[in-house]
């Protein structure tokens, strides 16, 4: 069972250094606009939240690192620091952009 | 035999182990640990067919997921920083969902990891090498999300524990569902599991309105 556990990790290890693209940080210029690898912190409702925008392969909600391709993920993505997004179905929820930061590469 | 035995034992525990979430929320005989495992086994069951997963796999990661609660007990997102002593303030606390900074998730994750991880050792103590890898290993996948099939079941616990909400809140009107989704929609990206989410959407909410 191990050598099959590890045969299988070995395989998904493979297809993601054969199809993964590394995230950059893009230019300086665009660094006010979310984008795959942004740093965000978010007001909900009377709280604050902090997420990191990421790629399937590499999503950890319970880190805070939310995919692209998760309903909020994909909602926030485009926005700037003062946008208030909202994901409405089927419960209302406004997300307030604060603040965007990307790590440098 | 009688390791099987010990460990069976223990693992009964959790049929008798209400889940702490309905409990904060004043639910009248709240699912067990056990109920929960045994929808999530079917449900990883019927949709991992639809994404050709390892099938085995994922029924045995479902039924493994939460052996750990035998002796780590159950969690909440409100433990720690938002928990009260006041069982009075529970069903407001919980009426939001929690929010904390990145660091606070990485620390809680750490901590929660590390008790499970502890928990697990000790109940697996006297089964077999082999077998105490494999479950181990299921353990780990899951909770880490290292292939697609511990991708898949870690989404679909949320998914199984957000049908069950639903259940909750049509039998009362004031179950504050809100929590759920918010979660779910920060949490869940594989398609199949979002097509199920539209499908309860559609069954619990839209014939409301």
């Amino acid at each position: 069972e191990d050598l099959s556990f590890l045969e299988t990790r070995i395989a998904e290890l493979e297809y993601i250094f054969k199809n993964a693209e590394l995230i950059k940080a893009p230019p300086k210029e665009k660094q006010n606009i979310i984008n795959l690898g942004a740093q965000v912190i978010v007001g909900v409702d009377d709280q604050t939240d902090e997420f990191e925008i990421i790629g399937t392969l590499e999503a950890n909600p319970a880190i805070g690192k939310i995919s692209n391709e998760s309903p909020v993920g994909k909602i926030l993505l485009g926005h700037k620091v003062g946008d208030e997004v909202v994901v409405s179905s089927p419960i209302k929820t406004v997300y307030k952009i604060k603040k965007i930061r990307y790590l440098t590469s | 035999m009688r390791e099987f035995l010990i460990f069976l034992i223990e693992v009964g525990k959790l049929k008798r182990t209400p889940r702490k979430g309905w409990v904060l929320r004043g639910i009248k005989n709240p699912e067990t640990i056990a109920a929960h495992t045994f929808r999530m086994a079917i449900m990883s069951w019927l949709l991992g067919k639809e994404k050709k997963l390892n099938i085995n796999k994922v029924i045995k990661m479902s039924l493994i997921h939460d052996l750990c609660e035998v002796y780590a007990g159950d969690t909440t997102p409100y433990d720690n920083k938002f928990f009260s002593e006041n069982k009075k303030q529970w069903k407001e606390i919980t009426k939001k969902w929690p929010r904390f900074s990145k660091k606070e998730k990485e620390k809680n994750f750490q901590r929660k990891y590390k008790k499970e991880n502890k928990a697990l050792k000790k109940l697996l103590l006297n089964l077999s090498p082999a077998l105490k890898k494999e479950i181990r290993n299921l353990w780990i996948d899951y909770e880490k999300g290292s292939t697609k099939e511990g991708k898949f079941v870690h989404q679909l616990d949320r998914v199984e524990n957000l049908l069950q909400a639903l259940e909750y809140r049509e039998k009362d009107k004031q179950f504050a569902i809100e929590p759920w989704w918010i979660q779910i929609e920060e949490l869940v990206d594989d398609p199949i599991l979002l097509k199920f989410m539209k499908a309860l959407d559609k069954k619990f909410h839209k014939k409301r309105n």
